[in-house]
């Protein structure tokens, strides 16, 4: 679902120089910050039909991508509303336009990127970040180098193809775009603008078609593992990588991915640890799903136990690509035994922190465990073909709204639960990103 | 509902001459027609026949009005196949011209000139020949600039010898004195000439001089030629905090003693509704100057190369973000507030930047517009950048400022170390080791006793423990649950 109707949104000067425009509410999937001149919009992944908030906070500056992207109505109540003299708060009529919904796909591409756990070709998304990126350049900020950026995109996407690979129409509307942009913002001689026109003749726009095709397979994939917790015991178990902790690609994104094992002794304990490696991805041009090993050599665990202040141990994880996972151990002496022994025999058990080498602070897990489902659930609605996915994604919501309220956070568990209820009621429908569309069509594509 | 942009462009997409006009790279699109030839014409004709003003291109259309619109593109359909000709045709000949006189303009510019001058002939009444397409396209060149200003990384390189000498000069000597660090903005090192890979705004004074270069060269505002805009940047990047504004200075060092001065932690915090510094300074045309605050109290910032009353102003708007934003009271309690102050003082150097280049003087409405923008704008921005949009959720939902819990309530993770830098597990097992051995020890550093914090400081020298802030940060649990 794409943004398409006039919509009658909020105006309110917040005070020091700053207005909001449209409404900001609870994301427990994360809203997407994109920063344009003068202002601050933020889009909500799970509800890229809605209106982004736009937090001015230099109203001149902001006046002409306000204008372009909410409207000239927008556009002016913002700069009535800003001075301390005028009104504090208005209405205005936003009538949505390719702009904006741009800015809210771009948002919706960046979100893949960072928090789906489907295999995506990065590739595919990078090329729709940068293509997104250079038709919105006017008034994105922070913008250093877009052709530099779009032109590698594509050249990496083209390259890779191999002859016998049938094109994905909406991969190939997507690099179609992105070249015509190339070819046409850009100087006409400047020489990635000529290597563009050369490099589209003969490439056609796919027609934006979809299928079926392997939509069951992923959303299968997607559906509660809680059965991997329940099983722990107190001297093994499982625990899940954070997403914050470890990036994507280095990985694999499911629950209960590092599996550990604690052997005790009287002065001495080990520690071992298993972590799933990155899933097989299937690229854009490609035949087949190829696993491609992770962009680091090391990775580093660190235990905890209930009744220590600190981690109680930690440890280096090397990769292995016999069975694709990372493994290592940790061995320690009698103090350290000593206190993973008395969490033992208290009935507790050591929860597994799996990092990069850098030390980063650590989130609270109940938080990342409610994030993680959210996201979960907005990655399998947003492919969901049938009324069996739409169920199994709106099941993830409601997964995801009990474990916001059980750490307290209401509000972000009442939108998981409205979000369900909106899936399941038909009101709810995503457009793809190419990466996506390429994943779950691409076989019959 | 269908808009009447998405009649337009189905439309187009009908007419047999579309195709092979509209190919992709070619400039000309059903967005370019349409704003352009097709919404015009609908304008005026809509009123003739129906009595009524035509609806705005993205409103819905109803049931008549698209009845409507329909009728009228089919009467407009040869005269459009023709104007699309045209356009098409002035396209090729003026890209060919381009090539030849070496001007900086893309496609679409020339499109979009091309299609506004079709329109505005003919809205007199008669139809334009391709002669007068001709000449518009070559007057239209012929005003283009040349290209080259915004020079490649090899074609900057031989300015080079130039910066060094001029660092040599004068940029170490305004280093030495105005720190870029003790402002948050980077460390104390020669800005790089040229860097192969990507930059940001967040580099703050490690942006390279091409980087400064490259901004300016392709900012409309900046006059001179490519090396007139290069030798101004090398001066530039020598100056004091890599402006030559001193009201750019002094701006810089009232937001960052507004950070100083904001009381974090506890105690009363100076609302908005306590602002009662004298806003005239805000009002004055002229360039910021240090000064004293207007007010004597001693909470109020001050210190050197400040602005006394910017100052406060910068003191208040951080106490709001920190005492009524979700994110700012989340990074307060996180003790990331130097994060925060990073990021807005890399935001408020660009702004200063901006203003330097352009010849524009930082005044004190300047000064209050950046340190809105650098605090309100720079900090969730500046997480963004650093990967972590869980900050950046803006729940702008009040609190009650009375109630005790609403801080603890405050849901949310922490965030990513703010710069990755590997530690060696080997020196972690030892200081996990330590600590395990000797849990008085452990005891005593969680509630920051001195002689343990100076005994584990002694053992991070001679035995390669990490460093305590490390220790405390990142390896150790929020509370005993």
């Amino acid at each position: 679902m794409t943004l398409s109707h006039v919509r009658d949104v909020h105006v309110a000067r917040l005070g020091f120089g700053r207005v909001l425009l449209g409404e900001e509410r609870p994301l427990p999937a994360e809203g997407v910050a994109i920063p344009i001149e003068g202002a601050l919009v933020t889009v909500d992944p799970a509800r890229p039909a809605s209106i982004p908030s736009c937090l001015v906070t230099d109203p001149d500056a902001a006046e002409a991508s306000v204008r372009l992207l909410y409207g000239e109505d927008a556009a002016s109540a913002v700069l009535r509303v800003w001075p301390d003299a005028g009104p504090a708060r208005t209405r205005c009529s936003v009538e949505p336009d390719d702009e904006l919904r741009d800015l809210v796909r771009l948002g919706m591409v960046r979100w893949c990127r960072q928090f789906s756990p489907l295999p995506l070709d990065d590739g595919l998304s990078l090329l729709e970040e940068s293509m997104l990126v250079g038709r919105l350049y006017a008034v994105l900020e922070d913008v250093d180098d877009w052709p530099g950026d779009l032109e590698r995109a594509c050249g990496r996407v083209i390259d890779r193809a191999e002859g016998d690979v049938a094109a994905h129409p909406a991969a190939e509307r997507l690099l179609v775009d992105a070249l015509d942009l190339l070819a046409t913002r850009l100087p006409i001689t400047d020489p990635i603008s000529i290597g563009a026109r050369e490099r589209l003749s003969g490439r056609e726009p796919g027609d934006p078609g979809t299928s079926d095709g392997r939509r069951d397979a992923w959303v299968a994939d997607l559906q509660p593992r809680l059965a991997l917790v329940a099983g722990d015991s107190t001297t093994a178990g499982a625990a899940t990588v954070d997403w914050y902790d470890v990036r994507r690609g280095l990985t694999s994104m499911t629950e209960g991915n590092a599996r550990w094992t604690l052997e005790l002794d009287e002065d001495a304990a080990v520690l071992s640890v298993a972590v799933e490696g990155p899933p097989a991805v299937r690229r854009y041009g490609r035949p087949a799903a190829e696993r491609e090993r992770p962009g680091a050599d090391r990775l580093a665990f660190d235990a905890y136990v209930p009744n220590w202040r600190f981690a109680v141990l930690t440890g280096e994880l090397r990769f292995g690509e016999a069975d694709w996972s990372w493994a290592g151990s940790s061995r320690v002496g009698a103090a350290q035994a000593a206190l993973l022994q008395q969490a033992v025999d208290a009935g507790g058990r050591p929860s597994v922190r799996v990092r990069t080498l850098e030390l980063t602070p650590m989130q609270s897990p109940a938080w990342a465990l409610a994030h993680r489902w959210t996201c979960r659930g907005l990655a399998a609605a947003r492919v969901a073909g049938n009324e069996d996915d739409r169920s199994a994604a709106a099941e993830t919501w409601h997964r995801a709204a009990q474990l916001w309220r059980l750490i307290r956070s209401d509000a972000h568990g009442d939108v998981c639960q409205q979000l369900a209820e909106d899936l399941l009621a038909g009101d709810l429908t995503y457009d793809l990103t190419a990466a996506e569309a390429w994943l779950v069509e691409g076989a019959s594509g | 509902m269908t808009t009447l942009k998405q009649l337009c462009h189905s439309w187009l997409a009908s007419l047999p001459a579309w195709p092979e006009c509209a190919r992709a790279g070619g400039g000309l699109t059903a967005t370019v027609v349409t704003k352009r030839l097709l919404y015009p014409d609908l304008v005026a004709r809509w009123d003739v026949a129906s009595l009524l003003t035509a609806p705005s291109l993205t409103a819905p259309l109803d049931d008549e009005q698209a009845a409507h619109a329909g009728l009228l593109l089919q009467w407009a359909g040869k005269r459009v196949e023709r104007q699309i000709r045209l356009v098409r045709g002035g396209i090729d000949e003026g890209m060919a011209a381009a090539r030849v006189r070496n001007v900086e303009v893309s496609v679409t510019q020339l499109a979009d000139k091309l299609a506004r001058a079709i329109q505005s002939i003919e809205a007199a009444g008669e139809p334009v020949t391709e002669m007068e397409l001709a000449a518009v396209v070559s007057t239209y060149l012929s005003n283009c600039p040349p290209r080259g200003r915004v020079l490649s990384r090899p074609d900057f390189a031989p300015y080079e010898p130039t910066f060094l000498r001029s660092w040599a000069r004068v940029g170490a000597t305004n280093l030495a004195a105005f720190s870029y660090r003790a402002l948050a903005l980077g460390a104390d090192d020669r800005p790089p000439f040229i860097l192969r890979g990507r930059e940001s705004t967040w580099d703050g004074l490690g942006r390279s001089v091409y980087s400064r270069f490259r901004m300016a060269a392709g900012d409309a505002r900046v006059a001179g030629s490519a090396t007139e805009v290069a030798h101004a940047e090398i001066e530039r990047a020598c100056g004091r905090l890599g402006l030559r504004q001193e009201a750019g200075v002094v701006a810089l060092h009232s937001l960052f003693a507004g950070f100083l001065y904001a009381p974090l932690d506890s105690g009363t915090w100076l609302r908005p509704t306590d602002l009662t510094v004298d806003q005239t300074w805000r009002r004055d045309p002229r360039p910021l100057r240090p000064c004293e605050p207007t007010s004597a109290d001693p909470l109020r910032p001050r210190g050197p190369w400040a602005h006394g009353d910017m100052a406060a102003y910068a003191q208040a708007c951080v106490a709001v973000f920190v005492g009524r934003e979700v994110q700012g009271r989340y990074l307060r309690l996180k003790g990331l507030m130097d994060d925060a102050r990073e990021h807005a003082m890399r935001r408020a150097w660009m702004i200063c930047f901006e203003h330097d280049r352009r010849h524009l003087d930082i005044t004190g409405a300047t000064g209050a517009k950046m340190v809105s923008i650098a605090v309100f704008k720079g900090i969730p921005t500046g997480q963004a950048h650093r990967h972590d949009r869980r900050l950046v959720a803006i729940e702008r939902a009040p609190l009650p400022s009375d109630d005790p819990t609403a801080e603890a309530a405050i849901e949310g993770p922490s965030v990513q170390a703010p710069t990755g830098r590997p530690v060696d597990p080997a020196r972690i097992s030892a200081s996990l080791a330590l600590l395990a051995e000797n849990p008085d020890l452990a005891h005593d550093l969680v509630y920051g006793r001195e002689d343990a914090v100076a005994d584990y400081e002694r053992r991070v020298q001679s035995d390669g423990l990490v460093p305590l802030d490390d220790l405390l940060r990142f390896l150790m649990k929020d509370d005993e649950s």
